[in-house]
């Protein structure tokens, strides 16, 4: 039941996501009252939504996906996994291979081959977790070991990309379903999104999590249990990675384990940074995260799309970064406080001037 | 460590903090290592010149790793420092492809400014906002690192490598080596079937020597120095720091600008050991930095460090990665595989080490007792 | 408990790889500095090659390093040095910097072999270059274009690894027959910067496809690059090959490429050899047994035959010859 200062308090958390995005999407109306424009396209007898606009929530699908997992495993360790790509890798090697194995491709085969990558993923991020709550090591030093040789732990599974899975599903889950309109990653998204939401809704995870994030202790003295809870948060990331990774597949019709999802793991962090959630654990939004991946991938769109070459995508989009960043720190909040408590104040006395 | 020493609830002075206790494994593990390599007749183990090449190629990396350990003392964390290795290569690269200056010292001493500069410049814009604006340092140093790839990639001609070799000054800098006469060989080999001459001379490079003398500084720094103490101070505790009197923000913001300026000197150094510059220098190079660290005993949290445990740190990795590099292990991947197992295992080890440590149960064998005070548990440190 | 589980680690730590690190008397002691294998289906193919020819049955004690720049592979270089090897064999990741190393490889009596890829320096330095000419590759590919008489030629040009003799070779004769030719004109052009990442190059083409330019040739520098252009095409419904809107090129002839050309998806694939390991063994050999090493060029160079192959004349029998 959202009470009006909850749904206020919801608003204010995701300001500087909603502000950075109104500045984005005012800036490309500006330069080209185009750029959004939505248009249904036809090919092959089946209609396709077309566009920029499109273009950005199709691409941003595996980062959304990945921050969704990234914030609640930031949130109950106070740390970054910065092996999500490489795990992606394996992922991608694992659904790749076990696919091959399983026969000509169907949708019941696709299903499987996803539940046998979800179950590896879970694995090696059960490995991070168990090195994060069990070995009590910080999740950035643990997770730099799959870091480092994970993606040739998806070479050693899969081979160089020389696998190709030319089949219609493959193309229904990277494109998209033959007469959907919209692309089946974005799809994909609200459905791990859906389900994550009412994961929350239906149990208490949600609370314990941030517990456990904002103090450890006092969660266990309250009797939760902070290893469960940790570990808990990296299944869902793996889960949440093996779809992401499938869908990376999918969309090449093929596995280059050396480049998929690469430096996915910055950009989820930054994502998650910049859609308000502490880096440090705690209370956490998916929804600004979500949104942050979003924004990412449309600075990296503008630019694109402005001709800016990919060379020089990565410094302004470093600079848009530091920029919305800055915006958000507390200093800058603080100050903005007192900006609007001082303005508050002088309206204040003269109201009660023009009273007396 | 002072400070340390001030927070043990005991009151008796702590034997043997958790720090010197990490880099004692870390020298313990380099030396079996290398025993070990050497007793089973790893390739080119015998030959004292790999000690020496394991120094040589990993002057840059030592130089960043003490550049992190210094941040990580103080709580703080610079992913940047590979970034700004690549990004004053590559300016510097340029510079002296197309200087126009004669003396090949101007040119060089030229070249370390730029590289000072574009250091200092990072670390200062990094530190300002970390320590004055309080933004969290993971995501401002990563934006820093990306800033700085980018801005390397935007300076570098089309991405084509740029060659330095034409340059006199560089010439000059890599000819300016050491030889070490006692280990340079000078015998005759059988090669194919035939016997032929044979000079193996080694060396010692510049950049080898840069890196040891950082060192050296930085420890003096951290150890006697009033700004050293103060950075330990404000990652150990920074409300305690802050009642003691120390300007957290002011130590902070000078902690993030010697990680720039060294990351600028590492730069400089790397171009003397690489024949280009590219957009690739250092890829990675923070995680390599942040991990010499952690294994030579800097903690993420803060307060807690050494700079010769980090360049153990570097020379584990370094050990790791030739010995498996040079072994029968002849896939590519699973190289990198037993590196990652390698770091996995030693960061148990670590874990392990410290928890036992803390739960006070660690018996020392009779010999060592006298490490230990009459009486007392080892209590924690930190 | 737990303190031994200390030890024990530390135990494995140390001991585990001292183990698989000694060196055997008696056979040719070879180092070979490669690139990444992850890298393209030729490079997969170019290591097997090596790993297969250099066996301890051949003869050989042979240590292969990836090294995938630059300065790690002069650093590997030095480190065959220190390891005594016989000799060096070297796919450069960059042509120039390696005069000093060579040098001191030569010093140390270390017979230096290239493979695959030119070094830019004295031809003293080596004692030979089993490579392909990249070069000429590059103008077999736009000669073949040029045999097309088409009337206009808008190109998306992806290129490989910026810096490498391969994406060198095959990028210049195309910009310079562009700026030569009025009717000729690159539209596009991507790198995957540092790699030949076929996803980079699916999303250079989408968005150039996004910013509504057209193109009638895409000219991808290896195979795996073409495919990520097929991919980005397939997604927006426009057709290619024979019968196509968009003429498709690729290089290294991969199988799967190849059948992709006799189907007539893809136009034209030239050939990049990747097995030269053979022919070094049998260098090696002779000058073990005390002989001289013939059909060297005055670069000390032996030059692979390369060829091409396109949908009108590919055969089956081709690819099952050819096909990496």
């Amino acid at each position: 039941m959202r009470t009006k200062k909850s749904s206020l308090a919801w608003l204010m958390d995701l300001l500087i996501p909603l502000v950075a995005l109104a500045v984005l999407v005012l800036f490309n109306l500006i330069r080209d009252p185009e750029f959004f424009r939505v248009t249904i396209e036809w090919s092959e007898g089946n209609p396709r939504l077309d566009g920029n606009l499109i273009s950005i929530i199709d691409s941003a699908s595996e980062l959304a996906i990945i921050a969704m997992g990234m914030t609640l495993v930031t949130a109950s360790c106070g740390g970054q996994d910065i092996s999500v790509g490489t795990v992606g890798a394996i992922a991608g090697a694992i659904f790749v291979q076990t696919l091959v194995r399983m026969g000509p491709i169907s949708v019941l085969t696709v299903i499987g081959a996803l539940l046998v990558c979800c179950l590896g993923t879970i694995l090696f991020k059960l490995f991070n977790g168990t090195l994060v709550a069990v070995f009590k090591i910080q999740p950035m030093i643990a997770t730099l070991v799959l870091y480092s040789c994970g993606r040739d732990i998806g070479y050693m599974i899969n081979g160089s990309a020389t696998e190709e899975l030319a089949s219609p599903v493959i193309r229904a889950i990277g494109i998209r379903i033959p007469g959907v309109p919209v692309s089946t990653p974005f799809l994909l998204v609200v459905l791990v999104g859906l389900l994550l939401f009412l994961f929350f809704r239906l149990t208490n995870i949600r609370l314990y999590t941030q517990a456990v994030g904002v103090n450890q202790g006092a969660a266990r003295l309250n009797g939760i249990q902070p290893t469960l809870i940790k570990l808990l948060s990296f299944v869902i990331l793996g889960i949440c990675v093996a779809v992401a990774a499938v869908i990376g597949v999918a969309r090449m019709g093929t596995l280059t384990p050396k480049t998929l999802l690469a430096d996915i793991e910055m950009d989820a962090i930054l994502a998650v940074a910049i859609g308000g959630n502490s880096l440090g654990g705690g209370k956490f939004r998916l929804s600004g995260s979500v949104l942050g991946a979003y924004i990412i991938q449309m600075l990296t769109t503008t630019l694109q799309n402005m001709g800016v070459g990919s060379e020089h995508i990565r410094a302004y989009k470093a600079i848009a970064i530091i920029i919305i960043v800055t915006a958000g720190s507390p200093v800058i909040k603080s100050w903005f406080t007192a900006m609007k408590n001082k303005r508050s104040a002088s309206a204040d006395a003269a109201s009660l001037k023009g009273v007396g | 460590m002072t400070v340390q020493k001030a927070k043990t609830l005991t009151g008796k002075k702590e034997p043997l903090s958790n720090t010197m206790l990490l880099m004692l494994v870390s020298i313990g593990i380099f030396i079996a290592m290398y025993a070990a390599a050497v007793i089973f007749n790893a390739k080119g183990f015998r030959n004292p010149k790999m000690f020496f090449d394991l120094l040589n190629e990993n002057s840059m990396l030592i130089i960043i790793a003490c550049s992190l350990t210094v941040v990580m003392i103080g709580g703080g964390i610079n992913i940047s420092v590979a970034g700004v290795v690549s990004l004053t290569c590559m300016v510097d690269a340029l510079y002296l492809q197309k200087s126009a200056v004669a003396s090949p010292f101007l040119n060089i001493l030229i070249s370390l400014g730029i590289a000072l500069g574009i250091g200092l410049a990072f670390g200062a814009f990094q530190g300002f906002l970390i320590s004055h604006l309080e933004i969290q340092p993971f995501i401002v140093t990563l934006a820093g690192m990306i800033l700085a790839r980018g801005l390397t990639t935007i300076v570098s001609p089309g991405g084509k490598p740029v060659d330095v070799n034409a340059s006199g000054a560089v010439t000059a800098m890599w000819d300016a080596r050491i030889n070490i006469p006692w280990f340079t060989e000078v015998t005759e080999k059988v090669k194919l079937g035939k016997v032929t001459q044979t000079v193996v001379s080694t060396d010692l490079e510049i950049g080898t020597l840069v890196a040891l003398l950082v060192l050296v500084l930085v420890f003096l720094l951290l150890r006697y120095a009033k700004l050293g103490r103060n950075i330990y101070a404000i990652g150990g505790n920074q409300q305690s720091a802050m009642m003691l009197g120390i300007n957290v923000k002011r130590t902070r913001f000078i902690s993030y600008v010697i990680s720039g300026l060294l990351s600028g000197l590492a730069g400089f150094i790397f171009l003397m050991h690489a024949p280009s510059a590219k957009t690739t220098v250092a890829a990675r190079g923070e995680m390599d930095a942040i991990a010499a660290s952690i294994i030579g005993g800097t903690l993420l949290t803060g307060g807690v460090g050494n700079v010769f445990g980090t360049f153990f740190g570097v020379m584990i990795l370094a050990t790791i990665t030739k010995i498996i590099g040079l072994s029968d292990v002849n896939e590519s991947f699973w190289q990198n595989i037993a590196s990652g197992a390698m770091l996995g295992l030693f960061i148990m080890l670590q874990s392990v080490i410290l928890s036992v440590r803390g739960k006070g149960k660690i018996h020392l064998p009779e010999w060592l007792k006298f490490i230990k005070p009459k009486g007392d548990p080892i209590s924690p440190a930190k | 408990m737990k303190k031994i589980i200390a030890v024990l680690l530390a135990l494995v730590l140390v001991l585990s790889f001292a183990a698989v690190s000694m060196a055997e008397e008696d056979l040719i002691k070879v180092g070979i500095i490669n690139l990444d294998p992850a890298e393209s289906g030729y490079r997969e193919a170019n290591v097997r090659n090596l790993t297969e020819t250099f066996t301890k049955e051949n003869g050989y004690d042979a240590t292969f390093v990836t090294a995938p720049t630059a300065d790690k592979q002069l650093d590997a270089v030095r480190g065959f040095i220190t390891a005594d090897v016989d000799c060096i064999l070297i796919s450069a990741a960059e042509t120039t910097g390696w005069d000093r190393v060579l040098e001191e490889a030569k010093n140390a009596g270390i017979l230096v072999f290239l493979f695959d890829r030119m070094i830019d320096c004295d031809p003293s330095l080596y004692t030979a270059a089993v490579v392909s000419d990249m070069r000429k590759e590059g103008e077999t590919a736009v000669g073949w274009l040029e045999g097309l008489g088409l009337e206009e030629y808008k190109i998306l040009h992806i290129q490989g690894q910026l810096g490498s003799a391969a994406q060198i070779g095959r990028s210049d004769p195309l910009t310079e027959k562009c700026e030569a030719e009025a009717n000729w004109t690159i539209v596009r052009e991507g790198t995957g910067g540092d790699t030949w990442d076929p996803n980079e190059a699916r999303k250079i083409a989408e968005a150039a496809l996004d910013a509504g330019i057209e193109f009638n040739i895409v000219y991808a520098e290896n195979d795996g690059m073409a495919d990520g252009v097929v991919a980005a095409l397939d997604a927006k419904g426009i057709s290619h090959g024979k019968d196509g809107d968009v003429i498709i090129m690729g290089f290294d002839c991969n199988k799967w490429a190849l059948e992709k050309v006799l189907a007539g998806e893809w136009n034209f694939d030239g050939q990049c050899s990747p097995f030269q390991a053979e022919k070094i063994d049998a260098m090696i050999k002779t000058l073990a047994e005390g002989g001289e090493i013939e059909g060297l060029n005055e670069l000390n160079q032996y030059i692979n035959d390369e060829t091409f192959f396109e949908t009108d004349t590919i055969t089956q029998a081709d690819i099952d010859a050819y096909g990496l």
